[in-house]
């Protein structure tokens, strides 16, 4: 089915809509197969509920990528009352449909729980987690199948793209995207229709628009999600945005450890060219567009645009000076247009509602809602989407649900590897680009993650500032040497070897980093060490100069005891213990060997009665 | 960019700037120091080292110099706290592994690393880091070697790699702290020692001299290098009378701070023992030392017997265009006025000649006024003839490739060998040697057809007529049947020149040297009048490079059978130098006074050796008692071109000093006053007081010199022949030859590279024992036909040709004309000239070093 106008189009998903109509009423199973709920199994449920149904079945059953609470998966969804039933096994697959789909019977084990109330929750969008979201990107995706065009015309999909196309010119379009307020999702937050714009007008006969899917900070993963569950949504933006800037030519970059995401989009594309909505005159309008697959390597810096565009063109993945920018100078020299995916993704809603609708969420800066993945130490960890503007507290309390075990919140790193931390007096921030950049952190691609009393902040730092000296390119000295030396320091100071003057020297390093660098990642590389110096400067201080790690996390710092008077004598810890350093029998409080002790924590772990001290 | 005015103020003086310039740039044009160290001139900038930050009023940031371009109104500082904080901060980061080797490191003195911690007074180091111990490695190639521990990650190595020579066998190799310069495709390295010419610390040094001498021990001298014709400006650095290395000025000679493999590794030779420093003669076949009285005036009474006996003619001379113009000027004068004889001739010559002939039809001109660096403004170039990489004409190549990559010019490559330009190009065409003018004859064809959209009026040009009908019959089907590509490619190539507003031809030897060698260079540059790249603004151009320093200069001087000094027409024709060994054979040519020629390594082995056997004298002045020297009866020992004051006549017409850097050993003299002691002996006084004052008398005899000094005070070339250079233009007739069949030689031969190991010795001398390791002769082949005779690439062949018959390792090449063989002589093979017949082209008096017949055998 080749589409040749709009009208070839609106007829083709009303007949798509009539026929849904008639199934609307009926039982459907919804599974997600995304990557988190793959990772808890999704697979085996997906070929139990397959077993189960068999293949005559009349009962709809339909896969689709990430809903966002993949803490919960994998995630099962009994339509049309949108039952959410959640870590669904292939053992309990039967009974869903002996019980749910075929006699509308609730399976308690299977609702969701709250945890305050313990109350459990049939429905979806009565969950805490989700109540408080505006899905207005990621929403669609517990509603499609990523490989099946029809699922996304059927929510309204390339109805933005008509719009663009047939009532739109590109110079009304950047003006739309330029009022909608709308900033890269990527971690720059450079507004998107100055980009554009700024494109458009650069001198040439070719431009390229590039998708960035080569999301890398760790724990990161909601273009990957966008990529996997909605990838049509990132095409029609992209589309649109080549048709604005004058582009025929696109590349989606993915990292080759996203096979899924390489998969799904490459089906997309292949649809999109089946239908018309890629390749010549496409709809009929005129424009032609087509985009490519380019797999990335999966380095860290590859994500900055000027390394990627260099990986595209097949030379090693480094950043380099924007003295020309991209737009004008970009991917083999022509005038180039990157957005990252979760950026592209927000176009097509904001042409079909209209900036003003689009501008009206969000706050004076940052306008519409962003993605985050929410994990760490949070009771809820997956991914969610809300409005600009909304405080941390809700985030990590309303819809993280807290933190488990009744510790305490202790601080939020956002903006992924280079961002900072914030502590909990800050807790009421409004999160949006401009105070997350305030407060010492940053945007960043919209990672989040929760710390609780239990996390040293020392070594917080220098678990992120390793993980910087290793994906920095090493172009420049300040990035290069300079997250070396922070590492090396703050490594000392973890091992009880820091001196006086190590915070100020850090502090150094830090200044000149964020200061001298070329690009983003080593601009940015201090904010670890910077920001939980300016938050938790005692917690250094205590490293340095008493030897001592509050939070009882760097082994060199802390000692484990028994306490004789609460210890049980039950033998757990003893027998646990890797280095066989406690001694103690039957009826006898143990005592811990310190000269065999190395400081693993197992003891405490096992302890039943919480015998077991650190200082 | 470029045209535009902008205003800016730097440190509160406000400067006047055009758009497009960086910061950094306007900062040194006008004296403004700002630190830098991965900054270099000749690369684009990339902003890593950090050192050059400067504020800009507006921007939250500091910006580095050398990366941001200036913007009309911007206000600079470039010297703050806060940037002397980054720009310490950042050093002491570097100096945190870098070793505290000074003492022993080549680079010592004139370290830019020193230079700045120096400047910056860091006496303290706060980070103690265990340093890294990566000790000292072999580079890319065996003549560079590498102390990891020493970089600085400046990365000018790779990026002089990756933009000026364009091989990427280094790059950057690991992320974070752990990447460093890393060794990528060393097969690809070819040793140019452009890496090692960047570098700013002690990080790459030279195999050959590490620590012989500290800088401040040493002395440079500017001079220019005696290899081939690009005249590179060199600086020789001697210590104890000893060259113990070699670099280049940036601003000075076409170089332009570049060098070859040959330039910056070759100089050993000059120390080397085997070197004669007396003066022989042979009796009863030995030879025995003599003092310079008896050796001058034995030479001079036997050439005096000689034209006595036999008349002037009966007199022979060579002499090397790696002579002095003033020794080439006064060797004529020596053979004209004092012997009374035209046979003079020299081997820069033979690889002039053609091309000269070629320009003259067309033109009326002797030579072009072009410059390298015009090439860089063609934006769509022809390379035919010899593969400029193979041939250590790299820094021509090179012009090519800055090309291609700053303008995106379109680069056709004629080569039956597919070498790095070739790899390079939008068109190759492995055409067979001869082939040219049948292509260019296609050229023609196609853009006279598409008359419309391409520029220059050119129907008014003398012979238009003719030439559109003598390209008729070369439709790209008939020209893609003759050379053996697709019709495609030839629309192709065609529609490239059709687009190009600035054209440019590179050519170089063998092209012209094979039967109707002058037609294929008349062909295209027929071609190259059509499409605009002969113009009288000198942009594009055409030009001939050549394999000797002095090619120019020896035809300039009048070491030819034909010209006197200046291109003047002698009066009577005298013998080349392949008509004096048929002469010589046929006992007309009785004596000989070979200078600096190796003739039994470059021409037609079997004629020089009968006509050698035959002469009554032969004398030979040389460093080294070369192949030919071994034969002749007296022998003269001969300088070095370190030791001596002159001057060289490049390609490009720059007429450039030779300054002596070493003093030679004793008794020595310099080629002139040899010349004028055997004239003296001989009765003929030829008053030569220095090379300066025979400079003097160049001036005075050939007219394109007027105007050059010995000692310019800028550089300078003899006088172009621009601005008028079209009026007299004409189309030249051009003969093409179809393809013969060819029994029982099925290859057609090239051979290159032949005149490039005088004095460094052939294959088995191995003088320049540096080079030796790194320069590979071979014969390439095409992979399927060296399969048919069973041989696999290293494998021994024998090269069969009427004439003779040589031995030789075989490199199979997918990308190799199947027809065709190319023997590429890094260092010439001793055997290599009993390939060649002693035919020559009658309009050049060239004999063919291309297009030889011949078979292949295994061994």
């Amino acid at each position: 089915m080749h589409l040749k106008s709009p009208d070839d189009l609106e007829q083709f998903r009303t007949r798509i809509l009539e026929k849904r109509k008639a199934q609307d009423t009926k039982k459907r199973v919804v599974l997600c197969t995304g990557t988190g709920c793959r990772g808890a199994g999704a697979l085996d449920v997906y070929d139990a509920f397959k077993k189960a149904l068999g293949n005559k079945s009349d009962i709809e059953f339909k896969t689709t990528c990430c809903h966002g609470f993949c803490e919960r998966g994998p995630i099962t969804i009994i339509e049309p009352e949108g039952i959410f039933y959640q870590r669904v096994t292939p053992e309990t697959v039967p009974q869903i449909i002996a019980e749910t789909v075929k006699k509308d019977q609730m399976i308690e084990e299977l609702l969701y729980q709250d945890p305050q109330t313990e109350e459990a929750i049939p429905a979806e969008k009565d969950i805490p987690f989700y109540k408080k979201q505006n899905r207005l990107v990621f929403g669609h995706n517990r509603l499609i199948d990523p490989t099946q065009i029809e699922d996304y015309l059927a929510v309204g999909g390339y109805q933005a793209l008509v719009k663009a196309l047939f009532s739109m010119s590109p110079e009304e379009i950047i003006a739309e995207v330029k009022s909608s307020g709308l900033r890269g999702r990527g971690g720059g937050g450079f507004p998107a229709g100055r980009k554009w714009e700024s494109c458009s007008q650069a001198p040439g006969d070719v431009r390229y628009v590039i998708c960035n899917c080569d999301e890398g900070d760790p724990g990161a993963y909601m273009d990957r999600s966008l990529m996997e569950g909605n990838p049509h949504r990132v095409l029609e933006g992209m589309i649109i945005g080549a048709y604005a800037i004058g582009a025929h030519e696109g590349y989606v970059y993915v990292r080759h450890e996203y096979p899924l995401a390489v998969e799904n989009v490459g089906i997309a594309i292949e649809q999109a060219h089946k239908m018309g909505f890629l390749g010549e005159n496409i709809l009929g309008s005129g424009f032609d567009f087509d985009v490519t697959i380019s797999k990335g390597g999966g380095a860290f810096v590859a994500g900055e645009s000027t390394a990627l565009m260099a990986s595209i063109e097949g030379y090693v993945a480094e950043p380099r000076a924007k003295y020309i920018h991209t737009v004008e100078s970009g991917l083999w020299d022509k005038p180039t247009n990157l957005n990252n995916v979760e950026t592209w993704a927000n176009v097509p809603v904001i042409i079909e509602k209209g900036a003003e609708w689009y501008s009206k969420i969000g706050t004076e800066g940052s306008k519409g809602t962003k993605i985050f993945s929410l994990v760490g130490k949070i009771n809820n960890t997956g991914l969610i989407e809300v409005p600009m503007g909304m405080t941390l507290r809700e985030i990590v309390y309303d819809i993280g649900g807290g933190i488990p075990d009744g510790k305490r919140f202790k601080a939020v790193q956002t903006g992924g590897p280079s961002g900072g931390c914030i502590p909990e007096e800050m807790l009421d921030l409004p999160v949006d680009f401009d105070a997350l950049t305030e407060a010492g952190s940053m945007m960043g691609s919209g990672g989040m993650i929760v710390m609780d009393e239990s996390t040293c902040m020392v070594d917080v730092a220098k678990y992120f500032t390793n993980f910087l000296k290793d994906e920095s390119c090493g172009k420049c000295t300040s990035c290069r040497d300079g997250t070396l030396r922070m590492y090396e320091i703050l490594d000392r100071i973890t091992k009880g070897e820091g001196k006086e003057g190590d915070i100020e020297l850090l502090e150094e390093i830090g200044w000149t980093t964020t200061e001298a660098s070329l690009c983003a990642l080593g601009g940015t590389a201090a904010n670890p060490v910077l920001s939980t110096i300016r938050y938790f400067r005692d917690e250094y201080e205590a490293h340095i100069k008493d030897k001592r790690c509050p939070a009882g996390v760097c082994p060199a710092l802390i000692t484990y005891t028994i306490d004789a008077e609460a210890c049980i004598a039950c033998g757990k810890c003893k027998k646990e213990c890797p280095t066989k350093a406690i001694t103690g029998e039957k009826k006898v409080p143990h005592e811990i060997v310190q000269a065999k002790c190395i400081k693993c924590g197992t003891c405490k772990e096992v302890c039943p009665v919480d015998a077991v001290k650190v200082e | 960019m470029g045209d535009e005015t902008v205003r800016i103020t730097i440190d509160g003086t406000e400067l006047q700037a055009e758009a497009g310039q960086t910061i950094l740039e306007v900062a040194r044009e006008n004296g403004i120091y700002v630190p830098t160290l991965c900054y270099h001139p000749r690369l684009l900038p990339i902003g890593s080292c950090r050192l050059c930050v400067v504020e800009i009023e507006g921007a939250d940031r500091p910006m580095t110099a050398c990366t941001t371009q200036v913007q009309d109104g911007i206000v600079v500082h470039t010297h703050t706290d806060r940037l002397h904080r980054i720009r310490l901060d950042a050093l002491k980061l570097i100096l945190v592994n870098h070793p505290l080797d000074c003492p022993q490191c080549d680079a010592a003195g004139v370290c830019e690393l020193q230079n700045l911690v120096f400047e910056f007074g860091i006496d303290q180091q706060e980070y103690q880091a265990t340093k890294s111990a990566q000790g000292m490695k072999e580079f890319a190639t065996p003549l560079i070697r590498q102390w990891g521990d020493r970089c600085v990650m400046c990365l000018r190595c790779i990026r002089a790699d990756h933009e000026i020579v364009r091989t990427h066998a280094i790059d950057v190799v690991g992320t974070g702290n752990e990447a460093h310069v890393g060794i990528t495709n060393p097969d690809a390295c070819i040793s140019c020692g452009e890496c090692l010419r960047v570098c700013p610390v002690g990080a790459l040094t030279e195999r050959v001299s590490r620590t012989k001498a500290r800088p401040w021990q040493s002395q440079k001298v500017l001079t220019t290098c005696h290899y081939c014709s690009l005249g590179c400006q060199l600086e020789l650095t001697v210590f104890e009378n000893k060259v113990i290395g070699v670099t280049a000025p940036e601003d000075r000679g076409a170089n332009r701070g570049s060098l070859c493999q040959r330039g910056i590794f070759g100089y050993d030779f000059l120390h080397h023992p085997q070197r004669i420093t007396a003066p022989m003669i042979k009796g009863a076949g030995q030879w025995k030392e003599v003092p310079w009285e008896e050796a001058l005036s034995h030479t001079a009474a036997m050439v005096n017997k000689v034209v006595m006996g036999n008349g002037p003619e009966a007199v022979g001379g060579l002499i090397s265009p790696r002579s002095t113009n003033e020794e080439i000027y006064l060797f004529q004068r020596f053979m004209r006025e004092v012997v009374g004889t035209n046979n003079i001739d020299s081997t820069g010559r033979l690889c002039l000649e053609p091309h000269r002939l070629a320009i003259q039809e067309i033109l009326g001109n002797n030579y072009l006024p072009y410059t390298l660096d015009d090439i860089i403004r063609g934006d769509c170039i022809v390379v035919a003839g010899g593969d400029l990489d193979a041939n250590n004409n790299i820094i021509a190549a090179n012009r090519i490739r800055e090309a291609l990559w700053r303008t995106g010019a379109r680069l056709i490559v004629l080569h039956p060998r597919q070498g790095r330009l070739a790899e390079e190009a939008d068109c190759w065409f492995s055409l067979r040697p001869g082939a040219e003018a049948i292509w260019a004859l296609g050229m023609i064809n196609l853009l006279l057809k598409d008359k419309e959209g391409w520029g220059p009026s050119v129907d008014g040009i003398k012979g238009f007529n003719e030439l559109k009908e003598a390209a008729k019959e070369f439709t790209p089907a008939a020209v893609a049947k003759e050379i053996g590509c697709s019709q495609e490619l030839v629309r192709e190539a065609a529609g490239h020149l059709i687009n190009a507003k600035q054209p440019a031809f590179v050519c170089s030897p063998p092209l012209g040297q094979g039967p109707n060698g002058v037609d294929q260079i008349t062909a295209l540059a027929n071609l190259a009048l059509l499409c605009g790249a002969l113009t009288d603004t000198g942009e594009g151009g055409f030009h001939w490079v050549g394999p000797q320093s002095n090619m120019v200069g020896a035809v300039e001087m009048g070491a030819a059978p034909t010209l006197l000094p200046g291109y003047a027409p002698a009066s009577e024709r005298g013998l080349s130098s392949v008509e004096m060994f048929q002469a010589a054979a046929k006992r007309k040519i009785k004596a000989l006074f070979i200078v600096g020629e190796d003739p039994l390594l470059t021409l037609p082995r079997s004629l020089v050796e009968e006509g050698l056997a035959a002469l009554e004298f032969l004398v030979a002045q040389d460093m080294f008692l070369s192949e030919t020297a071994e034969r002749a009866h007296v022998f003269l020992p001969a300088l070095s071109f370190a030791e001596l004051d002159g001057t060289f006549t490049n390609c490009e017409g720059r007429v450039q000093r030779l300054h002596r850097a070493l003093k030679p050993p004793e008794g020595l003299r310099w080629g002139g006053e040899i010349f004028a002691e055997v004239a003296s002996y001989m009765g003929s006084e030829m008053t030569v007081v220095s090379p300066a004052a025979v400079f003097e008398e160049i001036i005075n005899a050939n007219p394109f010199y007027k105007g050059t000094m010995f000692d310019p005070h800028a550089p300078q070339r003899r006088n172009g022949s621009g601005g008028e250079l079209l009026k007299e233009a004409a189309f030249g007739v051009v003969k093409t030859e179809q393809e013969q069949g060819k029994k029982d030689y099925p290859f057609y031969l090239s051979i290159e590279g032949i005149f490039s190991s005088h004095l460094i010795g052939h294959d088995h001398q191995r003088r320049a024992q540096v080079l030796a390791h790194v320069a590979r002769s071979y014969l390439a082949m095409n992979a399927e036909e060296a399969a048919k005779i069973g041989v696999a690439d290293g494998d021994r062949v024998r090269i069969v040709t009427p004439w003779g018959e040589m031995e030789i390792g075989v490199k199979g090449s997918e990308g190799m004309r199947k027809d065709c063989l190319c023997l590429s002589l890094a260092l010439c093979n001793v055997d290599v000239s009993r390939l060649m017949g002693p035919q020559l082209d009658p309009r050049s008096l060239v004999p063919a070093y291309g297009r030889v017949p011949a078979k292949v055998e295994k061994v």
